[in-house]
Order: structure tokens, then C-alpha cells, then sequence
């Protein structure tokens, strides 16, 4: 199951147990709550990152690599593609936001730092524990953190791997002109 | 995941962990089961298209969600 089908499941789950169980919206948020969801997000999701990241006068060059997005991902994310939220968060902590204003972002993608969750709970603590450090310092610990947790903060799959791959045809292209150049070919 | 590792951290920040989905959603399922009269709870799940590995993976998994195709999904 694809990481988008594993959230719909869930978002699905909470749904029908709202039916079943007939909760209200407040009981059915607190419920998705738990999970790290929200019942709360909205369609024109994208619009509103558009414009916090624009509120935030900073250069899109400098926002992704903070972030630690590539710049494919962030394409992505612009032309409507919901972004994970570990892409989110991290895009968030780099823009430098409280804390209040991360979870109403998240929250408006259909997420939620949770305290029922190990992982968000590393993520909260550190958002209060260094508001004072700058978030190059917040991130970095959130991730030494939970790589020692083995909690992974990003989705490897859909964030990562293209880059690793890149990087790794440039770098044997580079390789092979160096070669070249050595051998006089 | 390492329990053990998580749970040290969280004690040596003097965190606690909230009540996770996977309990709340079961105490809505007992309480759900006891007003219905119904006999297991298996009979809930069912209604709402999960089955008792479902919730028991989210109880062991509560960072994730389930990677093994779902009853409900099938």
C-alpha cells in the first residue's frame, strides 16, 4: 500500500468510526488527533503554504535546503501534490514559525503534532525546549533525535530517494570525466 | 522503532505520552459493543471495516500506519 493510500485508510477509519460510534466533530478531531491527523484540512491547502512562504520573505534556494526538500519535491507540493508531514514540518521549522502556527499549517494539510505519538512528541519538545536556537539547531536535534530513536523524521521513499539517486548519477559522471581526462580519452 | 530507547527519552524529559488512537479507538469499540449488545468485539470492527490485526498493528505501530492490506481495503 502507497504511503497516500495507508493516510486515506486512516482518514477512512476515523470516518466510518464517527458514523459508528456517532461522535461529534469535536470527538471525531480528537480521535484523528491521536493518530497525528486532522479532520480539519482544507482543499486550497497549497494556496495557504503559498502564501506563508511568501509571508516569510525568504528565498525559495535557501527555504529548501534548510528544509532539506528538493527541489523536484517542492514542484511537486506547487502544482497541488499534498506534501508528507515530515516534507511539511520541516518546511515549517525552516520558515522559522511558532509552534502554534506549525500545528495550524499541518492541521490545514489534514495533519497534527500529536503528544500520543513518540515521534511528534520528540518534534513538540524540541519546538519549545529551542524556539531561542533557530531552526537549523531545532532540526538538526529533531533528526539526531530520532535517528536514535529510529524513528525516521522523513519519508524516505517519496523525499529522498530521487536526490540520492541524482547525486549519485552526477557523481559518477564527474567520475567518469575525471577518468577521461587522466586517460586523455 | 525501539521501545526501550523511546521510552528512556521520554522519561528523562519527564514526557508522557497521551492516550493513543489505537486505545481510544478500542474504547469506543467496548463501549460501543456493550450498548449494542453485541458479542464480540470483532461484530464492531466489522461495521467499521477493520479487523482485530488492524488495530492491534496500529497499538505496535503508532507512528506508522498499516503496510499489510487491510480487510477493508480488499
Amino acid at each position: 500500500m502507497r504511503n497516500e493510500d495507508k493516510k486515506k485508510f486512516r482518514y477512512e477509519i476515523i470516518r466510518r468510526a464517527a458514523e459508528v460510534f456517532a461522535l461529534s466533530d469535536r470527538e471525531t478531531e480528537t480521535l484523528a488527533n491521536k493518530a497525528g491527523l486532522s479532520t480539519l484540512g482544507r482543499e486550497d491547502f497549497t494556496e495557504i503554504l503559498r502564501g506563508t512562504i511568501a509571508s516569510r520573505r525568504i528565498s525559495q534556494h535557501l527555504l529548501l535546503g534548510q528544509a532539506d526538500v528538493t527541489e523536484r519535491m517542492f514542484e511537486y507540493i506547487k502544482k497541488g501534490k499534498r506534501p508528507t508531514k515530515e516534507t511539511l514540518i520541516a518546511i515549517a521549522i525552516s520558515l522559522d514559525l511558532e509552534t502554534e502556527m506549525i500545528q495550524e499549517l499541518l492541521r490545514q494539510a489534514g495533519y497534527i503534532l500529536s503528544s500520543s505519538l513518540p515521534n511528534d512528541m520528540v518534534i513538540l519538545f524540541y519546538l519549545r525546549e529551542g524556539q531561542y536556537r533557530g531552526h537549523r539547531a531545532v532540526l538538526t536535534d529533531i533528526n539526531i533525535t530520532l535517528s536514535d530513536l529510529e524513528l525516521p523524521l522523513r519519508d524516505e521513499e517519496s523525499a529522498m530517494k530521487p536526490t540520492v539517486i541524482w547525486v549519485s548519477i552526477s557523481y559518477l559522471g564527474s567520475f567518469a570525466d575525471k577518468i577521461c581526462e587522466m586517460h586523455g580519452c | 522503532m525501539n521501545y526501550k530507547k523511546i521510552q528512556q527519552w521520554l522519561d528523562s524529559h519527564q514526557l508522557t505520552l497521551d492516550e493513543s488512537f489505537s486505545y481510544a479507538f478500542r474504547e469506543l469499540a467496548k463501549k460501543f459493543k456493550k450498548t449494542n449488545k453485541l458479542a464480540t468485539l470483532d461484530e464492531v470492527y466489522c461495521l467499521i471495516g477493520v479487523s482485530k490485526q488492524d488495530v492491534s498493528y496500529w497499538a505496535v505501530n503508532p507512528c506508522g500506519t498499516r503496510t499489510k492490506k487491510s480487510s477493508a481495503m480488499r
